[in-house]
């Protein structure tokens, strides 16, 4: 039954804008607007008296039904109860959206209770909001990006005003952000026509250039820059991505520094191996040598003796070949092996193993033989030097571990061409072979088959470890083959290059840097000879003085002080042997520094040579000559005359003094300390106590060197000499002579 | 015969002056700048030697500086055919010593000695 007045509020709901309901208290639908129809998508005839549960099912964001919960809110609240963010409605054609409503409870006059539902569409809004969400989550990333940037980012219009800089540059350029603003680009980027340059280029999408910028406070750094044009509500700028240059080369120094440092680690470290090595074999020679001068003698000693000698021989030897190895070894681990390639023929690799073990193999009454099945005219360029080690280690266990049969090494050419070669070297022996469990183990350093150790068989199992080292150097390969008590097969295959002609020495452009720079004077008459030699030496920055005959480059010589002279032979006026004897002659008048003379000749002959060094030049090269041997010539003379070395010049000062001074009254000074030293030498003499006498003898030479006393020098030295090859005799006769001279 | 034996360590020389001694004079030296005194001596006295002996490894001057200012000293005396050396080391590494000033007739002998090698480079140098 419905008034007047509801009927009027009917018809305003009939217009509503939002979706409306009206339901009992048990939901059961009483009204439903067009609105609420339109969106749920049903027909006004299907729902009457229907539960609107039937039709609606409302879920909260995290997707949980709650209908039910929301209507007891209602009830417990008796006030509308709202929904919350991301509610969404599925409704019964499948459709769901995004809601907004409230639930009204009502008590109607029957004080019976009704629902009254208002909702709204709101998915449109929702998505909007997402959207706008994620639009700022971009743009966030994208500022975080600019702002945490570790190159500089500068946007520039195009008449080079900035427009943004990112925290970086306000670091780097000391701007900050709202001065950066009154800032041109003209004023940090360091080239005139840069604003022309950006306005020209943008058609040019990218580009990539090296400068220098300026800071806020005046100084400068290197850059890399980077730069993009972008379009911006259609107007173009110019992006700037650069790096500071300065940060890289600090890294890049820093970088260097510890590559040095590594490098001088390196150096340490192989001088301590050097030294080492050095240290250790000296008194192991000692040993080894004084053992050997008594085993000259064996007559003086019994049989035991004898032996024991030998003993002492045989264990020093297998100390020394034990470092040896520990040296190796340690050498490659390190990384220090470096192959040394040369020529060599295969045939005298094999000759030289034949004969030392047939004799190794004679002395244990087993057979030796080489087979070879390859071509041994053939010429091969590698480390011969490591070929030998491989095979020796090889050879001398084959030979150590076989008691009976024989010891056998078979060369086979596994493939080949014109300039390359691979070669199988098979050691195989008769001996007592390797333990199947043991044979992986045999290339690992520090081992050996038998853990006992045995004399015959000593060492400290390093060979086959530094072996298979130096096969991977080679980038060859290693293996065996072997029977407990029937022997062992070893086999080695490496690679080498082969030389169908003889090998020039590989042509490396040396840069012959010890002898850039020089000052050269040219004595040449020929001019064309003169614009060749030119040619030939101007790429090393030489400063060359040409003279066209002796007698010119004389006068030259006088006025200026030459590296290295280059001198022609036959010339008008003075040739050049003359012209080497005059120079030769003032620089002994005047003791001048020798300057290098090398003589340019046609004479071709041999002996030619000695002919020009008797007559003062330093070297010579005959023509027509290549270019490098006139630089190695010029570089080997150089650097003697540089090395005229400091030992050379002092002795030649000494000699000089010691002309200088002698006969000087002055010494009668430390004549009474002369005699004292005497008297003490004579003691010394008399109690044959020699090494007082070799300290005293330094004593007094070393008086007569600090005074330029040559004779006492001289005297003291040769006593010296005397006492040391033990002859007394002689000694005592210039004891006399200096107690004589003294007196 | 004179030779030169330049080595600084003492059981080396011993054992290098036993070895040589049979076959002439032999001085003996113990670091680089003695060794070129008594080659400067032995020119002075007319008297050079015949076969220098020369450790590489010493005091004050080394081997290779020494053996420089021989050859040095020759060629300003204009001898004709130099000293032949044998050099002693105890590295085996030879390019230490193979320069340009190395010239002359060398020979190189890596410590500890293969007594028979030595003495036959001796023996085809002295005779």
């Amino acid at each position: 039954m419905k008034t007047k007045s509801q009927d009027r509020y009917l018809s305003y709901l009939e217009f509503a804008g939002d979706g409306i309901i009206i339901t009992d208290g048990l939901h059961r639908i009483e009204y439903m607007n067009p609105k609420a129809m339109d969106i749920m998508e049903l027909e006004e005839t299907a729902v009457k008296n229907r539960k609107l549960q039937e039709f609606l099912k409302i879920h909260s964001k995290d997707s949980e039904e709650i209908f039910n919960r929301l209507i007891h809110q209602c009830i417990i609240k008796k006030e509308p109860v709202g929904l919350t963010e991301g509610t969404t409605f599925q409704f019964s054609s499948g459709r769901t959206i995004f809601a907004s409503a409230s639930i009204s409870p009502r008590i109607k006059e029957d004080q019976s209770l009704e629902f009254v539902w208002v909702f709204r569409d709101i998915t449109q809004i929702v998505k909007k909001e997402e959207e706008l969400k994620e639009k700022n989550r971009e743009l966030q990333i994208y500022r975080e990006i600019f702002e945490q940037a570790q190159n500089i980012i500068l946007m520039i219009d195009m008449e080079g005003n900035i427009i943004k800089a990112n925290p970086l540059a306000e670091k780097i350029y000391g701007y900050t952000l709202e001065e950066f603003l009154d800032v041109n680009i003209t004023e940090i980027h360091n080239t005139p026509t840069v604003l022309e340059s950006i306005k020209e280029s943008s058609r040019v999408h990218k580009k990539v250039l090296r400068c220098t910028h300026t800071k806020k406070d005046g100084s400068t750094f290197p850059v890399d820059i980077n730069t993009i044009y972008i379009d911006v509500d259609n107007q173009r700028y110019l992006l700037g991505v650069i790096e500071d240059q300065s940060l890289r080369e600090a890294q890049r120094r820093d970088i260097v520094a510890a590559k040095r440092k590594a490098e001088k680690a390196n150096r340490a470290k192989n001088e301590f191996l050097a030294n080492m090595s050095h240290e250790i074999r000296t008194p192991i020679s000692g040993i080894m040598g004084m053992t050997e001068l008594l085993l000259r003698e064996q007559d003086k000693f019994d049989q035991e003796q004898v032996e024991n000698l030998r003993i002492i021989k045989s264990s020093s030897e297998n100390l020394l070949n034990t470092m040896n190895d520990v040296l190796d070894f340690s050498k490659i681990e390190a990384g220090h092996l470096k192959l040394e390639k040369k020529e060599f023929y295969l045939s005298e690799v094999l000759h030289n193993l034949e004969k030392n073990y047939r004799r190794l193999a004679g002395k244990k009454n087993i057979g030796f033989s080489i087979r070879n099945n390859t071509d041994l005219s053939r010429r091969i360029y590698g480390d011969v030097h490591r070929l030998y080690q491989i095979l020796n280690n090889l050879l001398t266990n084959a030979v150590k571990f076989t008691e009976e049969g024989s010891v056998s090494l078979l060369i086979e050419e596994v493939s080949g061409n014109d300039h390359n070669i691979t070669l199988q070297f098979s050691v195989i022996d008769t001996g007592r072979g390797i333990a199947k469990s043991m044979v992986n183990q045999v290339f690992k350093p520090f081992t050996q088959e038998s853990t006992t150790y045995n004399r015959d068989t000593g060492g400290v199992g390093l060979g086959l470890s530094i072996t298979k080292k130096l096969c991977s150097a080679m980038d060859g390969k290693i293996g065996v083959f072997t029977e407990v008590n029937k022997g062992s097969h070893f086999w080695v295959v490496l690679d080498f290059e082969t030389l169908s002609k003889p090998k020039e020495e590989k042509n490396i452009q040396k840069n012959y840097q010890s002898i850039r720079g020089l000052e050269v004077l040219l004595v040449e008459d020929f001019s064309a000879n003169q614009r060749m030699l030119r040619r030939f030496l101007t790429p090393y920055d030489m400063s060359i003085d040409i003279a066209e005959n002796g007698k010119v480059a004389l006068e030259k010589y006088l006025k200026k002080k030459y590296d290295i002279i280059l001198m022609d032979i036959q010339m008008p006026v003075m040739d050049g042997i003359q012209a080497t004897q005059a120079i030769r002659e003032i620089e002994k008048n005047k003791k001048h520094q020798k300057t290098p003379i090398i003589a340019l000749t046609a004479h071709a002959l041999s002996g030619d040579g000695d002919h020009f060094m008797r007559h003062g030049m330093d070297g010579y090269i005959s023509k027509p000559y290549r270019v490098n041997d006139l630089l190695d010539t010029m570089e080997e003379q150089y650097k003697i005359s540089q090395s005229k070395s400091h030992l050379m010049q002092y002795l030649n000062e000494k000699e000089e003094k010691k002309r200088r001074y002698q006969g000087d009254s002055g010494l009668s000074e430390i004549f009474p300390w002369i005699n004292e030293k005497l008297k003490e030498l004579r003691k010394a003499f008399n109690t044959m106590n020699l090494e007082k006498i070799e300290d005293l003898g330094r004593a007094l030479k070393e008086m007569g060197s600090e005074n330029n006393h040559a004779y006492l020098e001289e005297e003291a030295f040769r006593l010296m000499l005397c006492i040391r090859r033990q002859d007394y005799h002689q000694a005592i006769t210039i004891l006399e002579e200096l107690e004589e001279y003294y007196r | 015969m004179r030779i030169l034996i330049a080595e600084d360590d003492f059981a080396t020389r011993r054992f290098l002056l036993n070895l040589l001694k049979g076959y002439g004079q032999c001085d003996l030296t113990v670091d680089g700048l003695e060794t070129v005194e008594a080659f400067m001596l032995a020119h002075k006295e007319n008297e050079p030697y015949d076969l220098v002996c020369l450790d590489i490894m010493m005091p004050k001057v080394d081997g290779s500086e020494a053996l420089r200012a021989i050859r040095e000293i020759e060629k300003d005396r204009k001898v004709k055919e130099g000293v032949k050396v044998i050099i002693i080391s105890a590295l085996d590494e030879k390019e230490i010593v193979t320069d340009s000033f190395s010239q002359g007739t060398v020979a190189y002998a890596v410590k500890p000695l293969n007594t028979e090698k030595f003495l036959s480079v001796v023996e085809k140098f002295l005779y």
